[in-house]
């Protein structure tokens, strides 16, 4: 990684993520889980799940855009 | 806690292959998480719904949510692509994932979030956390 993901990293964990979330105990158990477990193949399931729920919320907000999706 | 995290950050950047993967992804689902909750405090306070700000305080209405939500798919779509590239990268390669661009793309949506969020005092309050942080 190059400086920029450095500083992007402490940017994230030093300012808006504990912010942010703060209040949002499903995220901070996510996070908390990912910090402490181990091990390539767990991380990739963490992921894929990320993944799955990012396409899940850009379809919504597709939805939304569009008219077809109430908010 | 937190004013070690940055520095825990940095250790482990030092480190080498399922260390690095580690972090790398602690970074982005601390990405994701934030810009989900970001959305959801943002519907949270929209008019009508049992949790919105109530007068002489301002809701969101449905009309300025519309607005935010193409910039909630593409910062979606900068998400899922962060979390495949690191998803799919090999350590063992000594390849490095390039997703430092997605999570700051991801953070500026995050902002604008925050920015359209409708009482200052919510605003105040993100806005006083962020600037406390790291410090």
């Amino acid at each position: 990684m190059g400086a920029i993901s450095v500083a992007t990293l402490i940017q994230w964990f030093a300012g808006y993520a504990p912010q942010i979330i703060a209040g949002g105990e499903a995220a901070i158990a996510r996070i908390s889980q990912a910090l402490t477990d181990s091990g390539i193949e767990h991380d990739r399931a963490t992921l894929l799940q990320n993944m799955q729920e990012a396409a899940a919320r850009e379809q919504r907000n597709q939805g939304i855009a569009d008219g077809t999706v109430q908010p | 806690m937190k004013r070690y995290v940055p520095l825990l950050a940095l250790v482990l950047l030092t480190a080498c292959g399922p260390k690095q993967y580690h972090i790398a992804t602690v970074s982005a689902t601390g990405a994701h998480e934030s810009l989900k909750f970001a959305e959801d405090t943002l519907d949270s306070t929209i008019c009508g719904k049992p949790t919105a700000p109530v007068p002489p305080l301002k809701c969101t209405t449905v009309e300025q949510r519309r607005e935010l939500a193409p910039l909630l798919v593409k910062a979606y779509q900068d998400d899922g692509t962060a979390q495949k590239v690191i998803h799919d990268w090999e350590p063992s390669t000594g390849a490095r994932p390039d997703y430092a661009a997605l999570l700051v793309q991801i953070t500026k949506a995050i902002q604008t979030i925050v920015d359209a969020l409708p009482t200052d005092a919510a605003k105040a309050k993100v806005t006083a956390a962020v600037n406390a942080g790291g410090k």
